[in-house]
């Protein structure tokens, strides 16, 4: 948890270092707007707000760093290409987060074919890539006293559509609907993956929960 | 009850559709302590930080993308300029002689049509011609 702490430290540091340059970035909307007359500037701005967050859950979904940063950064090379797109009919989060899940889908796709040659059908249960992260370890998972990177690393071992809907549920706090519609699946789909994915994450947790994860 | 749950969970997991019933069930199941607690723990995972690596990448794209759009413009704005210059200094258009067909060019036109004829080949007509052309030309 201090790890954490300390990165959100950073995080309102940087933010508030960066924010003193300009007067009209604190608005997403004019930022846009400006985005959109291709202002490089703002697009900075843009970038430097949503970054962490991008890649966070990005990071998150896919377990690599060097995958995560690889994405991330497509992420926002297509926004900055598509920006002229953007109807402001979601926030700009939602946006970008719509568009690092599919990058996402395409990237464990691409993976799973890369690994075996047995067909994928979609972005389905048991789709779930091997993890490439040298920093996650899920045999570790015993020295892992901390309740924050346990959460980590069981969300890491959800099925890839439940660890979609929860991530973006609990963490993005998009709501039931903006998460059906991102990923087009009913509204009911998004409510039964999220109970599942807390169903697993609440087993996965039990040691920690109960206070005998040292035991 | 049991074997209706697990029928239910099933349901879930297979991502069959449900009933009215089951999905009200769903409903108030999400909201249950046991999930809460989780979506509490969740939404308590902070941002990572971004890499220093990523942060230069984002930098060298947006300083590429800022000189893209700087040459871009300067190009617009040269071009413009060319258009302009060229609209400006290109050399008034030389005035092209129109034929005046008045009455009297018409009648030098047709004499000198008259004079290159080709004439029949046995001449037989040539006097005549002549007589005429001569006697036109005295009229005049």
């Amino acid at each position: 948890m201090r790890i954490f702490v300390s990165v959100a430290m950073t995080e309102i540091a940087v933010g508030a270092h960066g924010l003193t340059g300009g007067a009209d970035h604190t608005n997403d909307e004019a930022l846009i707007r400006r985005c959109q007359e291709q202002d490089t500037e703002a697009f900075r701005w843009l970038i430097e707000r949503y970054q962490s967050r991008i890649y966070s859950y990005v990071r998150r979904m896919l377990h690599s760093r060097e995958e995560a940063e690889d994405v991330t950064l497509e992420v926002f090379v297509k926004a900055f290409r598509n920006i002229k797109r953007f109807n402001g009919r979601s926030s700009m989060a939602t946006w970008l987060l719509a568009i690092a899940t599919n990058l996402c889908v395409d990237r464990a796709r691409h993976r799973r074919r890369r690994v075996d040659a047995v067909s994928f059908d979609d972005f389905g249960p048991g789709s779930m890539p091997e993890p490439r992260d040298s920093t996650w370890d899920p045999g570790a998972k015993a020295a892992v006293t901390d309740m924050g990177c346990a959460l980590e690393a069981a969300v890491g071992g959800l099925p890839n559509i439940h660890r979609t809907v929860i991530l973006l549920h609990d963490v993005e706090g998009l709501d039931y609907r903006e998460i059906a519609e991102l990923l087009e699946i009913p509204l009911g789909t998004v409510k039964s993956r999220l109970f599942l994915a807390r169903k697993r994450l609440r087993r996965a947790l039990d040691p920690y929960l109960n206070g005998d994860a040292n035991e | 009850m049991v074997m209706q749950m697990n029928d239910w969970t099933r349901k879930l997991e297979d991502e069959d559709r449900l009933t009215a019933a089951e999905e009200a069930a769903l409903d108030s199941a999400l909201e249950s302590d046991e999930q809460r607690l989780v979506a509490a723990e969740m939404s308590a995972l902070k941002p990572m930080d971004t890499p220093a690596g990523l942060v230069a990448a984002f930098e060298r794209r947006v300083v590429r993308a800022g000189r893209l759009r700087l040459a871009t413009a300067f190009g617009a704005g040269a071009a413009a300029c060319l258009a302009v210059v060229a609209a400006l200094y290109q050399p008034a258009p030389r005035e092209i002689p129109v034929a005046n067909a008045t009455g009297e060019s018409l009648y030098d036109w047709h004499y000198e049509a008259v004079a290159t004829s080709i004439l029949p080949g046995d001449g037989a007509n040539l006097a005549g011609f002549s007589q005429v052309a001569r006697e036109e030309t005295q009229a005049r």
